[in-house]
């Protein structure tokens, strides 16, 4: 028995497809070593990607610079980027999370942006509050592409069906507590009226913390309230638990990274922090809004602005100018803003806003009105703006996210909770530096 | 005599089926999901498409800025060159181990079983360096030359154990003729080892097709961008995602693996049945 | 096929063949040209792509590296610190749960599918081709979408129990289940070894078979006498690949849990934790000495299967 002369066709099929698509095997010829193309890297669902390589499209008209649009889920993003650091092959430009950007400063590794301010980068026609988002140390290392303020997010048609009136832009923590009690009680068995958002750092504990003067992380990088502080966070969830108003811990798994799976879609909850409308409409036909983050007692939203994602150029970018035109393009080239509209966020800065106005669909209206209207009140609140997240952040993160969720599945008392989330988050924060 | 004989078999398919049902009901869910209106992926438990639409594959096949086609035809040529040169070099290395007495035969077996005990994230960023290096970054070099150098050893100790099935008269007897090792590893050994080639092919073929991490890490550009790369772009935390397109691709980027499994097994099953070792 | 290999298999215990020759001091081996020239394309690969990386992990495990400066030489510090790292306990418990639950039911489903479809049933390419479908999707998106849609609270599993009256949990989100679909889950993909199992099936000479039918030989006696031990081989590799697969298991992690290993990081697997201290974290110097202590693991457990397989396991060479 030989191998047959099927399998030897079948071979020879094989390479000669190989071989059409063989040009895979050479070296690629659009990387950033020539003076007029640049790598560009950034993560992205379908909208996001297809808005960028728009803008990217208005660029190389203007500037006859050609860019590698390089784009991917987060899913491994930062594997592959910190794979290239350590290889010494980052791209030109990239995207970075708002989290993280100290992170990478600390280590020397991203380009001080501070001279292309302003001749080539136009900061100033960003929002005052997000400007700072990209400083670590007084330095511009990232320059933000949106905005926005985490709100919360609620399914009209539940509140409709249970014959509650959806919250105001007023409401407190107690009113939260009393709504999502009485949703619980009016969607009937295994449904709650709010998702457990205790381990929610940026959209739940930061505005609570900074309703009280408060705050996550100080300027010097390290944790800004107190362990009596977190007790009494974790003491309200767990009152709201045992009276059935928020969901069981069971049904928290894998809320912070899919959409699809969320119990807000499957109609098991009706409010969440964390998510806006832009990501979970699509996915139901229950109609959704959203509504401020609930209020301290003294009235403040205690909201702090994001940068959405920042622009970061490394240190051994290929192409640092041309990597700084692109960054104001996003800033301010109204053409640009005007392909991308609101597929990244809220533009950040009022030009961009001004300049989209009369294009924008009633969902998106909706957006705008929203975070036009959130910008006014924390203007009221009077609160300085939130530092940057510190190095170590990530981990710290995780802390939260794992003390929180000690508590709600009873396997810990909250003092053990706090006493362990204060180990290890000053543990990460420390270790960072 | 007969009846029996046909009840026992009813009785195996009735079996066979209940398994099957369990096995591929979340396949069902899946290709029902596709043809799905976006907002009903979700919000609905059914895993039929009541309000039937094609518009998931339609949007889909572009949404990610280059049509699926190049990323499925970048895919094919990755896992067909990696199937080839896996086969190829795999069974080169297998026949020394199984049949060939040299120096530090034993150490050498150790060491390529040791190779497999080390997670790949541990030799993720040296093994970047050292392509970068050779200017191989954003090809498909990286993924296709260590295959050619044998470098996934589960298939070297694979086709050991197979040839290890395969008596040694057979070879002797071709010795003793004058064969020297070439012609006893092309005429003996290779055409009883065909049950584990097309293995090999198979198994080759489906991992690196649905590889995911190796693939992002040494592709850059999106015209070089495989299938499973193409899916990562579809959803994402922060903005908006395409469930609905993911899930209709998803669909599309089993047809491949679904095809050479199908005409491979049948090559597997019947084609060497009965003509076994004798 | 020669006559004597085939009784040897049947009657394991009595040893057939010639002893082997008498180690001499300054051992003779017959093909060490040939045997270097057949292996050479995989020692180039050894040395390039594999031993060098290796190595080079080795010594990032005696570092603190944190992925975007040089590394520091710290010593044995890592692997000092591992042992008072409750996460890494953790992780160890998960990971051997998974391996000695997995590992098993994979095997044992695989090789039994691939019994019965070895048989004369009509239609049987559909049924191996279903069988093999689900090892077909891998670990994508996809793949994590609809496992959770199906184990989560109003999903399939529940209601199918509903029929039945009994109140389904949170399969994915109640940390004491979690880790049972993830074994599922392992354990439905069990396309690998069946089919490894059915290529060697094929190779089982068939004169065996018919000696045994005529001699009248019972079902389970032929599967016990004659399939099971020509069948070692496999059994053998399967049962170290799956082994040393079952340690590495890293992507159904992200199905189950999207790579955090929840709830409560009741499903943190070893390679999981390393990649997230790794990468994410950036503590490539931990992850790298926590890469190295799986590696001594897993030798260990692949050295006693070796050692262990002189005793059950036949080949015909």
């Amino acid at each position: 028995m030989s191998i047959s002369r099927r399998g030897l066709f079948g071979l020879a099929g094989g390479l000669a497809a190989a071989s059409v698509a063989g040009c895979g095997f050479a070296p690629s010829t659009s990387g950033g070593a020539a003076n007029n193309s640049l790598t560009f890297r950034w993560w992205g669902g379908e909208a996001r990607n297809k808005a960028y390589q728009s803008a990217l499209q208005i660029f190389t008209q203007k500037n006859g610079t050609k860019v590698d649009p390089q784009f991917s889920g987060y899913d491994g993003y930062f594997n592959k980027l910190n794979t290239e650091f350590a290889g010494g092959n980052p791209p030109d430009l990239f995207q970075m999370d708002t989290a993280l950007v100290s992170t990478y400063a600390a280590k020397g590794v991203l380009t001080d942006l501070g001279s292309f301010i302003p001749s080539t980068i136009h900061m100033d026609t960003l929002y005052s509050a997000v400007r700072g988002a990209g400083v670590v140390d007084g330095k511009t290392y990232g320059v933000p592409s949106g905005s926005g303020y985490a709100p919360v997010l609620y399914d009209k048609t539940l509140f409709e069906q249970a014959k509650i009136p959806v919250p105001a832009d007023t409401w407190t923590w107690d009113d939260f507590g009393r709504i999502a009690g009485e949703l619980s009680k009016a969607m009937g068995q295994g449904k709650y009226g709010a998702l457990d958002a205790s381990k929610d750092d940026s959209g739940a504990l930061q505005p609570w913390l900074r309703q009280r003067g408060k705050d996550l992380y100080n300027a010097e990088g390290k944790l800004a309230f107190t362990k009596d502080d977190l007790a009494e966070w974790f003491s309200m969830w767990d009152r709201l638990r045992k009276a059935g108003a928020i969901c069981p811990p069971e049904m928290l798994a894998n809320t912070d990274s899919a959409a699809g799976t969320h119990p807000l879609i499957a109609g098991n909850i009706a409010m969440t922090t964390g998510w806006g409308l832009a990501q979970m409409q699509p996915l139901t036909q229950h109609a959704l809004d959203i509504v401020v983050v609930p209020r301290g007692s003294n009235g403040k939203t205690g909201q702090a602005l994001n940068g959405g994602v920042l622009l970061c150029v490394p240190v051994k970018s290929k192409n640092p100018e041309a990597a700084a035109k692109l960054i104001d393009l996003f800033v301010s080239d109204v053409d640009a803003i005007k392909a991308m509209a609101l597929s990244r966020g809220i533009p950040p800065s009022a030009k961009a806003l001004e300049a989209l106005t009369p294009s924008l669909s009633a969902a998106d209206k909706r957006d705008v009105t929203y975070s036009q209207y959130v910008a006014d009140e924390v203007a009221k609140d009077g609160l300085p703006n939130a530092p940057t997240a510190p190095p170590g952040y990530n981990d710290a993160k995780t802390a939260l996210d794992a003390a929180a969720k000690q508590v709600a599945f009873g396997k810990m008392s909250i003092p053990d909770a706090v006493a362990q989330y204060f180990r290890d988050a000053e543990a990460a924060l420390q270790g960072a530096k | 005599m007969r009846t029996k004989k046909k009840q026992a078999h009813w009785r195996a398919h009735a079996v066979l089926i209940v398994v099957l049902v369990a096995m591929i009901y979340p396949m069902v869910w899946l290709v029902g999901a596709s043809f799905k209106p976006e907002n009903q992926i979700f919000s609905t438990m059914n895993p039929f498409p009541f309000a039937f639409t094609i518009a998931n594959y339609v949007s889909g096949w572009t949404a990610t800025g280059n049509s699926f086609t190049v990323y499925l035809a970048n895919s094919l040529t990755v896992s067909l060159c990696t199937v080839v040169a896996n086969v190829a070099s795999c069974s080169v290395a297998a026949y020394a181990f199984a049949r060939l007495d040299f120096a530090f035969r034993k150490f050498w077996f150790a060491v390529m079983l040791g190779t497999m005990m080390l997670p790949f994230q541990a030799t993720l960023i040296p093994q970047y360096t050292i392509f970068f290096q050779l200017n191989w970054i954003n090809t498909f070099l990286p993924l296709v030359v260590p295959y050619l150098l044998a470098y996934d050893t589960f298939f070297i100790f694979l086709m050991v154990q197979f040839i290890r099935g395969i008596p040694r008269e057979l070879d002797e007897a071709a010795e003793l003729d004058g064969a020297g090792h070439v012609r006893v590893f092309f005429s003996i050994i290779l055409p009883l080892l065909k049950p584990a080639l097309l293995t090999t092919t198979i198994l080759t073929f489906i991992w690196t097709f649905n590889d995911f991490l190796r693939q992002l890490v040494y592709l850059s550009d999106h015209s070089r961008y495989t299938a499973p790369l193409g899916l990562n772009a579809f959803v994402d935390r922060a903005s908006g995602s395409s469930y609905g397109g993911m899930l209709a691709m998803s669909v599309v980027t089993l047809v491949p693996t679904v095809a050479v499994f199908l005409v491979s097994q049948r090559r597997l099953v019947d084609g060497v049945a009965n003509t076994g070792i004798k | 096929m020669s006559e004597n290999s085939g009784v040897a298999v049947l009657d394991p215990p009595v040893e057939e063949r010639p002893p082997p020759p008498l180690r001499r001091k300054r051992k003779r081996h017959k093909h060490n040209l040939a045997g270097y020239a057949f292996l050479a394309p995989w020692l180039i690969g050894l040395f390039a792509f594999t031993l060098i990386p290796m190595v080079y992990s080795l010594y990032l495990s005696l570092t603190k590296f944190n992925l975007l400066t040089a590394p520091q030489w710290i010593g044995f510090e890592n692997y000092a610190r591992l042992f008072s790292d409750e996460r890494y306990l953790q992780s160890i418990r998960v990971t051997l749960i998974y391996v000695v639950t997995s590992v098993p039911l994979k095997l044992a489903a695989a090789l039994l599918v691939a019994i019965a479809l070895n048989r004369g049933l009509k239609a049987l390419g559909f049924y191996r081709a279903t069988f093999y479908l689900p090892s077909l999707l891998g670990a994508s998106v996809a793949v994590s979408v609809m496992w959770r849609q199906i184990f989560s609270r109003d999903g399939l599993v529940n209601q199918i129990l509903g029929l039945f009256g009994v109140q389904g949990a949170d399969w994915i989100g109640d940390p004491r289940y979690a880790m049972w679909t993830l074994v599922l889950l392992s354990g439905w993909q069990f396309g690998t070894p069946m089919l490894i199992f059915l290529a060697g099936l094929k190779q089982l000479p068939q004169d065996l078979y018919e000696a045994a039918a005529i001699d009248g030989a019972g079902r389970f006696t032929v599967f016990f006498k004659i399939t099971l031990p020509l069948l070692s081989p496999m059994v053998f590799f399967n049962l170290v690949l799956e082994t040393i697969n079952a340690f590495q298991t890293f992507t159904p992690a992200y199905v189950i849990s999207n790579g955090l290993g929840g709830p409560i990081d009741s499903t943190l697997l070893y390679t999981l934790y390393l990649y997230l201290k790794g990468f994410g974290s950036m503590q490539m110097g931990y992850a790298s000495a926590m890469a190295w202590v799986l590696f001594a693991v897993i030798g260990l457990f692949t050295a006693v299967y070796f050692w262990s397989a002189r005793k059950w396991v036949n080949y015909a060479d």
